[in-house]
């Protein structure tokens, strides 16, 4: 009788050993999911710095060396241009405004971009501008800050450009395009 | 004199008292559990200024509590994060998995890191951990993602990130 007693407090001893042992060994673990989705629109910024060019003809021998050259040039860098775009991108030029003592011709404003990379279109020398769009760079991928320095050259005739002051806004627009 | 012994020995029998015992054992097992709030973000880099200022400042931020975890556990745990499923592809483009931050805000001071924004990988990163049980610790999350005007065209990424409760070995 003993003997059964015996066995039966041990057989229980092992059980709670064993059981409490598997209890503590088993680890539980959770998770969870978060999800994020980004939609991003093309995008493109245009800054532009020393946007303001004048340039006056005094009287005395440089101005008359310009007129004999038949053109002035302007301060380098004077407009830079800033180009961020997240694709394809294309930049354009044209005048939008103009007055003076008389219709001086669009094409006698010149424009050249040193910008050594993305120049199109001939710009990367002096090129007449116009009164439509005209690509002076563009890329097929995204840029960041990429700095386009211009420079102004004006055409002098001696027939033609009699004194005064004369005004001309030109517009740069930058757009994304293609797929 | 014998019946009366008997009548005696009859009442004590009859009033005698008996202890019975009962045992209750409740087994309690390792236990934690992960609670997610707003879970799910659509963040939009509309064609606008607001668009163009996130390229320019380098990233766009979620909102705070987005999302939101809520910690129970009976023992010691840990909290933790990865990237289950990375950046969709655009156009054989992928996006560096690195580029999605997570910042974590504790209100309750077990918190071991993500206490400023950390890029998130594809491997476990460690947010908090206590070597005792708690119940409804908070942390609000908050994603940063970085934008770069070369690299990041336009489309929709997706990205899957995974939280981690575990309880540990003591």
């Amino acid at each position: 009788m003993k003997k059964v007693a015996y066995s039966l407090v041990l057989f229980l001893t092992l059980f709670l050993v064993v059981n409490c042992a598997c209890i503590n060994a088993a680890q539980d673990s959770d998770e969870q999911v978060s999800t994020i989705t980004l939609v991003v629109d093309p995008a493109c910024q245009l800054g532009i710095t020393d946007e303001a060019v004048t340039e006056t003809l005094v009287r005395d021998a440089t101005s008359e060396t310009a007129f004999d050259a038949g053109y002035v040039e302007l301060d380098p860098d004077k407009p830079t241009l800033e180009v961020s775009s997240n694709k394809t991108w294309k930049l354009t030029a044209k005048i939008t405004n103009s007055s003076g003592p008389y219709p001086k011709q669009a094409k006698d404003l010149m424009l050249k971009n040193t910008n050594p990379d993305h120049v199109v279109n001939g710009f990367d020398v002096y090129k007449s501008l116009a009164r439509h769009d005209q690509e002076i760079a563009s890329y097929t991928s995204g840029v960041r800050g990429e700095s386009h320095p211009c420079q102004y050259k004006v055409l002098l005739d001696w027939e033609k450009d009699i004194p005064g002051t004369y005004e001309t806004t030109i517009t740069y627009t930058l757009a994304t395009s293609g797929s | 004199m014998f019946l009366f012994f008997l009548s005696l020995f009859s009442y004590s029998q009859a009033s005698a008292d008996e202890d019975d015992t009962s045992g209750v054992t409740m087994k309690i097992p390792t236990i934690c559990k992960l609670t997610i709030n707003d879970s799910d973000q659509i963040l939009n880099l509309f064609q606008d200024a607001s668009g163009e200022e996130a390229y320019e400042q380098g990233y766009i931020d979620g909102d705070l509590g987005k999302p939101r975890l809520i910690v129970d556990s009976n023992t010691n745990w840990k909290l933790s994060v990865k990237v289950y499923f990375d950046w969709s592809v655009i156009d054989a483009y992928q996006k560096e998995t690195g580029d999605l931050k997570l910042k974590v805000a504790s209100t309750t001071g077990h918190q071991t890191g993500f206490s400023d924004f950390t890029s998130l990988s594809l491997n476990e990163q460690e947010i908090a951990s206590y070597d005792s049980g708690s119940g409804d610790d908070t942390y609000d999350c908050k994603y940063r993602i970085l934008l770069d005007w070369e690299k990041d065209i336009p489309g929709s990424y997706f990205i899957i990130i995974t939280y981690t409760l575990s309880t540990q070995s003591r």
